[in-house]
């Protein structure tokens, strides 16, 4: 059965991110069984270590249903990988989309962690795979803040991975310690702690904020920038009132697939 | 002015007031924030030890009594005697996050991997009872080490990313399993367990590792960590609500034991980090700032340190410490 929860855990670093590129070429080679399938040797070179493959398998995971397991054999060893969340299925067969990138990407960088702590967290966004129920938002209900931009970005060129302080954060509220990601770092202004890109404070809990909408029902933000835009430009409707996310318009300005992240006081 | 947060504590095994066995912990919150030690047995109390007050602690294990060690960030290495932790020196500035012992000359800890394309490229240290030293024998492992177990000194284990390695006493062989490893257990070399992030559980019984989550198992795979105690009687820590910490029983199904507390009026829900036992009713576990004991119907939970994040445990001798960030460092004699 499938759960509504989308509570995960975070271990990764970012310069595992930033040492281990992958294209957004298709990643299944050939179906075994129904739930079972090989990964595309376009993977190859990411799967060749073992930092790699611990990269690949949050990608699958961040991807990929949870009744899906890709496998893959390196140097003999069968390696499987296991789906959870399962924001872009169609990746098995097709090369990512803006849009798949889009959410591959904010689901990667909501689940970097510099501080080698695991910790679980609640991921919140507008799509389908990021559903959550009242016990959930109940229980993580500490907003550290959104994550969005694109890990696919040409390999001359650096990761474009934004984050915006949330609500809780910015109100200092506990459950954060170990949660640095979207903190902004005071020895680098314009980043966080994480290296990411600091785009200020997410909502209109502040008088400049990246983010032009925040779904109640949800919880969650859209349409963030990748730096504040004063509360006049957000009055007027932003770049992108009423986006939905469901196109693959170049919105080099703004980022429909965010993800908001919540933790446990 | 500095001001402490009082939280309320106080932990009494036996008691079973939840309205609901299942899925809701006990809520028994009570007293002040752990004070320095000595205390009264029965109560956690906190013990310093030469390090800056910002450091994290990510593992810590109990030999004995007087005989405890505890590693973390920067290649820190501790030791407690009967009385108090020294420094030790590991030879490494990189994050040590586990450690373990077979003996008081047999110590092994591991943490974060070297940068790709350094040398030496582990960092995998032991022990021989009088200097650390950093293993670089052929199979050592390479990249992280968020764990270590053994059955013996011929039978150890070591987990991180992707890979899980086993140590005969002679010989290092790797086993590929994917995801982020972040525990390891088991009772004997023919019945291991781990668990991780990404991963799904899988056991070791002496050949091949299987895959395991019969239903209504982890429901998730945030797995923190996992605790064997007997063949039929494992512990797994999942992110799910509800499912929190899951128990593999002596009728080979898997029961959910949920950690959703209000503690000092705020609700929470616990993932454990790390889980020590006394017995199969008396158990510890720790993760974010609480710390649960399962007196063999419940988890009471607590938050007894303030919002120090609370990383590892270990029992032995009737002792038992935890120890976290904020260079926390608790002990209680049980």
């Amino acid at each position: 059965m499938l759960t509504t929860n989308r509570i995960t855990a975070n271990r990764i670093t970012a310069n595992r991110i930033t040492a281990n590129r992958i294209t957004a070429n298709r990643i299944a080679a050939e179906r075994i069984t129904a739930n079972r399938l090989t990964v595309n040797s376009a993977a190859d070179e990411l799967l060749a270590t073992t930092d790699g493959q611990e990269l690949f398998s949050v990608l699958v995971a961040c991807a990929i249903p949870e009744d899906i397991t890709l496998e893959a054999t390196i140097n003999g060893t069968t390696l499987e990988f296991a789906g959870e969340i399962g924001l872009t299925p169609q990746w098995l067969h097709h090369p990512l989309d803006r849009k798949g990138q889009g959410w591959v990407s904010a689901c990667v960088f909501a689940k970097i962690n510099d501080h080698e702590v695991a910790l679980n967290f609640s991921m919140r966004g507008p799509h389908p795979a990021l559903k959550t129920d009242f016990d959930e938002r109940e229980v993580f209900s500490v907003e550290e803040g959104a994550f969005y931009g694109n890990m696919f970005t040409p390999l001359d060129q650096p990761i474009l991975w934004i984050a915006c302080r949330g609500r809780g954060q910015a109100a200092g509220q506990t459950g954060l310690r170990d949660r640095v990601c979207a903190t902004p770092d005071p020895e680098h202004p314009g980043l966080t702690q994480c290296g990411f890109f600091f785009a200020g404070d997410c909502g209109d809990f502040s008088e400049e904020f990246a983010c032009d909408h925040f779904s109640k029902n949800g919880e969650f933000y859209r349409g963030c920038h990748a730096s504040p835009v004063d509360r006049e430009h957000h009055s007027q409707g932003g770049s992108s009132s009423g986006y939905d996310g469901g196109d693959d318009q170049d919105h080099s300005h703004v980022f429909p697939q965010v993800i908001t992240t919540y933790v446990i006081p | 002015m500095k001001t402490h947060n009082i939280i309320l504590f106080l932990l009494v095994a036996g008691c079973t007031t939840s309205p609901d066995p299942v899925d809701e912990a006990v809520d028994e919150s009570a007293v002040t924030i752990a004070p320095p030690c000595p205390t009264s047995p029965g109560q956690w109390c906190t013990e310093t030890a030469p390090v800056p007050s910002s450091l994290i602690l990510h593992g810590v294990f109990a030999i004995a009594a007087d005989n405890v060690f505890a590693v973390g960030d920067g290649g820190t290495i501790l030791h407690r005697d009967s009385s108090a932790w020294t420094a030790q020196s590991s030879g490494t500035n990189l994050n040590l996050l586990a450690v373990w012992a077979a003996s008081a000359s047999d110590v092994w800890a591991g943490g974060e991997a070297p940068p790709a394309g350094t040398s030496p490229s582990q960092t995998l240290l032991h022990f021989d009872g009088t200097a650390w030293s950093l293993v670089t024998a052929a199979g050592a492992p390479i990249t992280d080490i968020n764990a270590v177990w053994g059955s013996s000194s011929t039978d150890v284990w070591f987990v991180g990313s992707t890979v899980a390695t086993h140590w005969d006493g002679a010989t290092f062989t790797k086993f590929g399993l994917t995801g982020t490893l972040l525990g390891v257990s088991g009772t004997g070399p023919r019945d291991v367990w781990v668990a991780g992030e990404n991963f799904q559980l899988r056991h070791f019984a002496g050949a091949g590792w299987s895959t395991f989550s019969p239903s209504p198992g982890p429901a998730s795979q945030a797995l923190l960590t996992v605790l064997a105690l007997g063949t039929t009687d494992v512990w797994v820590t999942d992110g799910t609500l509800s499912k929190e910490t899951m128990h593999f029983g002596a009728d080979k199904t898997w029961t959910a034991h949920g950690t959703k507390a209000t503690i000092n009026g705020t609700l929470t829900s616990t993932g454990f980090n790390s889980m020590a036992a006394r017995s199969s009713s008396d158990i510890w576990g720790v993760g974010q700032s609480r710390a649960g004991h399962w007196d063999g119907s419940n988890w009471a939970m607590a938050q007894p340190f303030g919002d120090a994040t609370l990383l590892s445990v270990s029992i032995a001798n009737g002792n038992g410490w935890i120890v976290g960030g904020s260079a926390l460092i608790a002990h209680q004699v049980f």
